[in-house]
């Protein structure tokens, strides 16, 4: 049923010489939701477009399932698209939109009305049916659009910034949901966002792309905890990345600000996210203690987000609301940080 | 006081608007209207007492029985209209499809190229085909070789010239609303159709055309009406052969004078132009918004 999806060395060049895609490989494991994240432009869209076959890579190959489908037209791939303005036939009611691709294969009517009410139940859009695209609600629109793909029981779905343009509450419930479909079917489902929450939130893995390339594969958490790149790390927006003066003996680290004392391996950054350090009002103990004055403390819920200067280096902080004192700005307060768990990023 | 300002600020506005659809649209329809039901008097000048003599000759039941000259110049009118409507649509099309799916670097001047004609007085573009289709031309030559027409006749003056004279003048009127819609085709569409395993054709009639269609309506609009009461195109080419209504209607006025028919024959004209405008609004109903703005 669920079927992996591969891109072997695909580039991709516009007729207007725009370089799309260079040298991209990707493995999408069978069963899984796999996310793309990237900024806009990265060409997270033509990479999903070429699976479907909807484009066609100046060189490389796809595959399905091991088979090479480059050549395969898009209405011979077992591959579904929900797009981003969810593209519905505006001329066509909802069922027609649903059953669109089961008539073009063929099928006999009854069948298709069965399938289409079948799975508008599932989506619980059966309400839904006989109305005009016009008269729904974005979220609806995304639930007829998913439909309308799911229910020629593809092998692989694409979405391609299918949330984008829903509210907040919308998206996240619709993110939840889109989950439990992928593992109530099982299968194998491709997500391309600009949203790094959202890649996480629902990738089982996921791949992050950069002006045509993928800079990294990994797991969410891989991704977030060990990024690849000083760029994917700023762009994942895990903050505090300080550039490497240099080494001296015993692990000792030089910064900007400070020098650091017991990091092991070799890179040109420091990558020590702001929910690991700890702020203190006590002095300085530790050799990774530093002092710091506070800029700026926001108050944002379940946590405190701080900004702070040490010695000319901005430094932030994300401290957990614990219901105790909140350092006002002006404090001079002590900053542990964590070298232990501090990741050293190549440029 | 300071609550009626708003209220005077706006008839202010509204005047010249108001002014100008009285003087140029309320009145003179009044005195079409009037004509019309005139008696022909001397010199062909409407007399009272009103009369409906003047629609009955246009019917064709004037002093000497019935002749239905007059509604076969009518039905001319619209069957001429109606064909060069069809191979205006024909035509401009795949033209409109071409241009609107062109990058918009292409796209501008394309479209100053296909408007730039139209930029010549619409007298001198029908002479203009008057000269094209003269005799001796190589147009006429290939038509008198291929048996159409015998030789030294020339393509000029026929019912194809005004059908020719009538397509190449409109053609822009056509193309123009056509590029709007095709440069406004949702693509995501074209590739949602593919996607969904529909094949070229398909993709034409699910995704292409259901949005293209408000433009074709639009495009009808402004070329099947104009070209319905046309004077210039039939009085050059036509060479009074095969009269048009807007000819006949110019014709009671200047001169054969006869004031009254004239009016008639021009309000049946606008009874039926308004009934074509009814038939397409209800064609565009379930179509795009754009065109219910323009109805």
């Amino acid at each position: 049923m669920a079927s992996n999806v591969g891109l072997r060395a695909v580039d991709k060049t516009f007729a207007d010489g725009t370089r799309a895609l260079d040298g991209v490989d990707l493995d999408v494991p069978g069963g899984q939701l796999f996310t793309v994240l990237g900024p806009s432009g990265c060409g997270k869209s033509t990479a999903l477009a070429i699976i479907a076959g909807l484009d066609q890579p100046t060189s490389g190959h796809v595959e399905i399932d091991g088979r090479d489908v480059t050549n395969l037209p898009a209405h011979r791939r077992q591959v579904n698209t929900v797009f981003q303005s969810y593209a519905l036939f505006e001329h066509m009611n909802v069922a027609d939109n649903i059953g669109f691709g089961l008539r073009m294969r063929g099928v006999k009517k009854p069948e298709i009305r069965r399938a289409v009410e079948d799975m508008a139940g599932f989506l619980r859009i059966r309400a839904l049916l006989r109305s005009r695209i016009g008269q729904l609600s974005g979220g609806e629109r995304q639930r007829v659009a998913l439909a309308r793909a799911l229910v020629n029981a593809p092998r692989v779905l694409l979405l391609d910034e299918p949330l984008s343009a829903l509210d907040a509450e919308l998206r996240t419930a619709l993110a939840d949901e889109l989950a439990d479909v992928q593992r109530a079917l099982g299968i194998t489902l491709v997500f391309v966002t600009h949203d790094q929450a959202e890649a996480m939130k629902l990738g089982d893995r996921m791949a992050v792309m950069q002006t045509g390339r993928i800079v990294q594969t990994d797991t969410p958490r891989g991704i977030y905890e060990k990024p690849a790149t000083a760029w994917l790390a700023r762009f994942m927006g895990l903050g505090n990345l300080w550039p490497i003066r240099g080494y001296g003996a015993d692990g000792r680290v030089y910064l900007d600000f400070t020098t650091l004392f017991g990091l092991e391996a070799e890179g040109d950054y420091v990558l020590v996210r702001p929910e690991m350090i700890a702020l203190t009002t006590a002095p300085p103990r530790g050799p990774n203690d530093v002092t710091a004055d506070i800029v700026q403390a926001v108050f944002a819920g379940p946590s405190i987000d701080y900004r702070l200067h040490c010695n000319g280096q901005r430094m932030r902080v994300l401290a957990p609301n614990d219901g105790r004192m909140i350092h006002a700005p002006g404090t001079c307060v002590t900053a542990r940080i964590p070298v232990e768990r501090a990741a050293l990023i190549n440029a | 006081m300071r609550e009626r300002r708003p209220v005077r600020c706006a008839i202010l506005l509204l005047s010249p608007g108001v002014v100008w659809i009285l003087f140029a649209l309320v009145l003179p329809s009044v005195f079409l209207i009037a004509f019309a039901f005139a008696t022909v008097g001397p010199y062909g000048l409407p007399h009272w007492p009103p009369s409906v003599s003047a629609i009955k000759r246009l019917a064709g039941f004037g002093m000497l029985g019935w002749s239905p000259d007059n509604l076969i110049i009518l039905g001319r009118s619209a069957v001429e209209a109606g064909l060069a409507t069809l191979a205006v649509i024909g035509i401009a099309y795949p033209v409109a499809g071409f241009v609107g799916l062109c990058s918009s670097r292409w796209r501008l001047p394309l479209v100053f190229l296909l408007i730039a004609p139209s930029w010549t007085n619409q007298v001198v573009r029908a002479i203009a085909w008057m000269n094209l289709l003269a005799p001796h031309t190589p147009l006429s030559t290939l038509a008198s070789s291929l048996g159409f027409i015998s030789q030294s006749v020339g393509l000029v003056p026929s019912r194809f010239a005004v059908f020719v004279g009538l397509v190449y003048n409109f053609l822009p009127f056509m193309v123009l609303p056509l590029i709007v819609a095709f440069g406004r085709v949702d693509r995501a569409q074209i590739r949602a159709a593919r996607d969904l395993y529909a094949g070229p054709i398909r993709v034409f009639s699910h995704a292409v055309w259901p949005q293209t269609r408000s433009g074709v309506l639009i495009g009808t609009i402004l070329v099947a009406i104009p070209a319905f009461g046309m004077y210039t195109v039939p009085r050059l080419l036509g060479g009074g052969q095969s009269m048009m209504i807007g000819e006949f209607i110019a014709a009671q006025f200047a001169g054969g004078a006869d004031w009254p028919l004239g009016a008639a024959a021009a309000l049946s004209l606008m009874a039926l132009t308004m009934i074509g405008v009814a038939i397409l609004r209800r064609l565009a109903v379930e179509s795009a918004d754009d065109l219910r703005v323009l109805l």
